[in-house]
């Protein structure tokens, strides 16, 4: 008989470096800076982890993507040290399914990207050598969401002014809530009039449409809760759900899929609600992370993960209910969009926030009211062939 | 016996105005075009002599054609050592074909009468294609005039438009045009020499032709001689004793000049009108002279070209510094992104050659879908190993998703890519070419186009297929 992983598994520490343009630091500062902040807090050793697991997209070792990295900042010498592609919210579950088999008592989980030495604006290219290097068209991931964008005007009748004043309001949010939070990258507040006379980069999605690109690193150490109770944690944060789900060519190769939504993660999202016991997402999450690398994602990946009605991402956007003082306060930290986006990292950034806020540790930007359980979900690849993890979080009571 | 049984074009679809290359380069060539509203048609940032010989294989054969050799005449190799007509033959999946690059100022002419000669030696039918991928220095005086173009001729037994009836040939080293590394050099002498130097050759060439075949002058009926001198026709027709009936092809010397392939072209016009049993007189001048004779079959069953309808449309108007940029006629820095572009896999390229060159999916047996690119697993039904090859390179699509690319690096930003649904099933992320952002809509009609995709740091051209406008692109 299967289990689920819901409360087999505390987070009982994390870390995340400061986000953006870290041109001081290498991967192994940001290694540490992460892991630092997870290790103080939860009291824990490099050398007591016995299973740890990094994600990356791009290394610097040039001696292909591996669990290395990691093993070499931290000198893991008695760690076994596992690999998660680009990103950090599957390095979270490896950590995740270890601890809940039984495997070891406390495992690590982090997530690193230096971006901001390729010298040009963007996430560079992916690798060269696959079939897809040979017949891809040259465009960049804000091309591929922008025709999210239209296949979302076009099957909901949205009219453009109005999807254009939703994703201008969604970036607004995210620059005020970076504001707010000394880890962001991009720390300035913007006015909608801005957003919409910014450079367009792939129409309809401009340059404040877009996320920051940067360097970082964050990281979760995570524990059984008979581990976490030995250590005199009475109420950790635990795992309610950790799902996974991805493209398998239906959108990218078959005709019924319109371009307008991710199946990928609404899929993700039927199984992380079923996990954690959900059935009424709108009510039962308190706050959400989601992976707003273009404005236009939020507003799909809101309706991908069932916290809006379909087809009025818009106008529920427009209303506040995602603001901070609204039913469902998303995107606190500032997002992809001011926190940065060093691509592996990202996953374990957003639930870290959640944890913050869960811990009642989110300082000036930390939710005045109760919060029981928090969303976070992470994207990788692009609309019509995609990754989609999410984590739900809850405090025990 | 050998007959052109088939003749199909190819014509870019972007436009270049004479006068705006005049009013770019002010003073260069003053008064000469005052008023004037011609256009040359020239080639997008993504396509070369190649994908032009491609496009006019196709229009001239199709997918499903078949030839026993393929002769490709240019007036350069786009890539030495690495020959065109193999490319086009890889793409035509003509693997038995034997295909030779022809090089020279009259390289139409010269792959023309290969192809003659492999017909007649073989039995089999073979094709002869003739491309003028021509990039001008600025202030040339030939960048007023060339066009870029592609003709393709498919000769065999069969019977066809006309028949051979010989040739001859004079060799002389007085070149007028050639290229050195990247740079096409124009190198006419003065007109009223050049001139008297290609009448004196053409006479004593064709007169050895038609001594050989025993053709009295007066029964040409069409003389067909791409020249730069109005009169050359007149002067040579008067020395030779062709009648005074005889109708000229390629004497307009105001129109575009399409380079190596001006002398098929001109053949194809001629061709076109020509009444049954007529002859006519081919000349092509460079490096000396080539002489050919044939007899027309008369034009009521000609094929309708479907690349003609590309010369026909108004096509998409570039200004001059595009077509610089394009033409690689300037240098351009593309950012530090563009660097990112590694080396082509030749390996992975050869593996996926039937995806790659003939945009070849495949389509379950079980479930009948259509799938690109082929997989073992189908993707609806995830029946194992059921796919049987199926190309995609001539079937029309629909545009379901679209975006246009600022970020991107490219020759022509932004980048148009979309999300193409084929007809009769199948889907694939395509870029767009030959359109404009403007013009671009969700449930927009296209159909596929052979071109550059990308061009690595040791200069191999790796080529795929795009999404053009179907009203626009050949087939």
């Amino acid at each position: 008989m299967t289990t689920s992983i819901r409360d087999r598994v505390c987070i009982i520490g994390m870390g995340c470096s400061r986000f953006g343009e870290r041109w001081e630091c290498s991967t192994e500062d940001l290694i540490w800076e992460a892991f630092h902040e997870a290790a103080q807090a939860a009291d824990v050793s490099p050398a007591e982890l016995k299973y740890a697991w990094y994600a990356t997209a791009l290394e610097e070792q040039h001696i292909g993507k591996s669990g290395i990295p990691l093993a070499l900042a931290l000198r893991l010498r008695h760690a076994a040290v596992g690999f998660c592609a680009a990103s950090g919210m599957e390095a979270l579950r490896c950590a995740s399914y270890a601890v809940a088999a039984g495997v070891c008592d406390i495992a690590l989980a982090l997530g690193c990207e230096k971006l901001k030495d390729t010298g040009f604006g963007g996430v560079p290219q992916s690798a060269a050598w696959g079939l897809s290097a040979l017949y891809w068209p040259a465009l960049t991931s804000p091309a591929a969401f922008a025709q999210l964008a239209h296949a979302y005007r076009a099957r909901h009748g949205v009219d453009e002014s109005l999807l254009r004043e939703a994703m201008a309001y969604v970036s607004v949010k995210s620059h005020a809530n970076g504001v707010a939070n000394p880890k962001a990258h991009l720390r300035k507040t913007i006015t909608a009039e801005q957003v919409l006379n910014a450079p367009p980069v792939a129409p309809p999605i401009g340059l404040l449409d877009c996320c920051g690109v940067s360097d970082g690193a964050a990281c979760a150490i995570v524990c059984s809760p008979d581990a976490a109770k030995r250590r005199g944690i009475t109420h950790p944060v635990t795992l309610k759900a950790l799902s996974y789900a991805v493209s398998y060519g239906e959108e990218a190769q078959l005709q019924g899929w319109d371009g307008s939504h991710l199946p990928a993660v609404r899929n993700c999202a039927e199984k992380a609600y079923r996990m954690a016991g959900i059935d009424e997402p709108r009510s039962q999450i308190d706050l959400a992370q989601v992976h707003d690398c273009f404005s236009i994602a939020e507003l799909v990946l809101l309706e991908d993960l069932m916290l809006c009605e379909e087809g009025r991402a818009c106008q529920t956007v427009l209303a506040g209910r995602f603001d901070n003082h609204g039913a469902i306060p998303s995107q606190t930290d500032g997002g992809l969009k001011c926190f940065g986006h060093p691509i592996s990292a990202s996953g374990l950034r957003m639930v870290y926030e959640l944890y913050q806020q869960l811990s009642l540790n989110a300082g000036d930007r930390q939710l005045q009211r109760r919060l029981r359980v928090g969303l976070a979900q992470s994207l990788g690849g692009l609309p019509h062939l995609c990754a989609s993890g999410i984590a739900i979080l809850g405090v025990s009571d | 016996m050998v007959n052109i049984t088939r003749i199909g074009r190819y014509v870019p679809r972007y436009r270049l105005r004479r006068s705006a290359i005049a009013g770019a380069l002010s003073g260069v060539f003053p008064g000469q075009l005052e008023g004037d509203s011609g256009y040359r048609a020239v080639c997008a940032s993504d396509e070369d002599a190649t994908t032009l010989a491609v496009a006019a294989a196709l229009d001239t054969v199709g997918m499903a054609g078949q030839a026993g050799s393929i002769l490709l005449g240019a007036i350069a190799p786009t890539h030495s050592g690495r020959q065109d007509a193999a490319i086009v033959a890889d793409v035509l999946a003509m693997a038995s074909a034997e295909a030779r690059d022809v090089i020279g100022m009259r390289a139409g002419t010269s792959a023309l009468i290969q192809a003659i000669r492999d017909a007649q030696a073989t039995g089999k039918t073979a094709l002869a294609l003739a491309v003028a991928h021509q990039r001008p220095l600025m202030q040339s005086p030939r960048a007023l005039a060339a066009a870029d173009t592609a003709i393709g001729m498919l000769v065999g037994t069969e019977p066809g438009l006309a028949r051979y009836l010989g040739s001859c040939a004079s060799t002389v080293d007085s070149p007028a045009q050639f290229q050195v590394g990247d740079r096409q050099v124009a190198y006419h002498w003065e007109e009223r020499w050049s001139r008297e130097v290609s009448v004196q050759l053409a006479e004593s060439t064709v007169t050895r032709l038609l001594q050989s075949l025993q053709v009295n002058p007066s029964e040409i009926a069409m003389l067909v001689w791409p020249v730069t001198n109005g009169q050359a026709h007149r002067i040579l027709a008067n020395r030779i004793g062709i009648s005074s009936e005889c109708r000229f092809f390629g004497a307009d010397v105001q129109g575009p000049d399409h380079g190596i392939a001006s002398a098929l072209i001109q053949l194809d016009h001629a061709l076109s009108c020509a009444e049954r049993d007529e002859k006519i007189l081919l000349i092509d001048s460079g490096q000396g002279c080539e002489a050919l004779l044939f007899v027309a079959s008369g034009t009521a069953d000609r094929p309708e070209s479907a690349g003609a309808t590309g010369a026909a449309d108004e096509g998409i108007e570039v200004s001059y510094a595009t077509y610089l940029r394009w033409a690689g006629l300037i240098d351009v820095d593309r950012g530090l992104r563009a660097e990112g572009e590694s080396l082509v896999s030749l390996s992975l390229r050869h593996r996926h050659a039937s995806f790659l060159a003939r945009l070849q999916g495949g389509r379950c047996m079980h479930c009948a879908t259509p799938q690109l690119p082929m997989s073992l697993v189908c993707v609806r039904c995830a029946a194992v190993r059921t796919q049987v090859p199926v190309s995609f390179a001539t079937t029309t699509g629909t545009l379901r998703t679209w975006s246009a690319d600022y970020l991107a690096a490219s020759d022509a930003p932004p980048v148009l890519a979309g999300l193409i649904d084929f007809e009769g099933g199948g889907r694939l992320m395509m870029a767009l070419t030959d359109c404009q952002v403007d013009e671009i809509h969700t449930g927009m009609r296209v159909k596929p186009a052979f071109r550059v995709r990308s061009r690595d740091p040791r200069g191999h051209t790796q080529y795929f297929w795009k999404a053009a406008p179907a009203a626009a692109s050949p087939s």
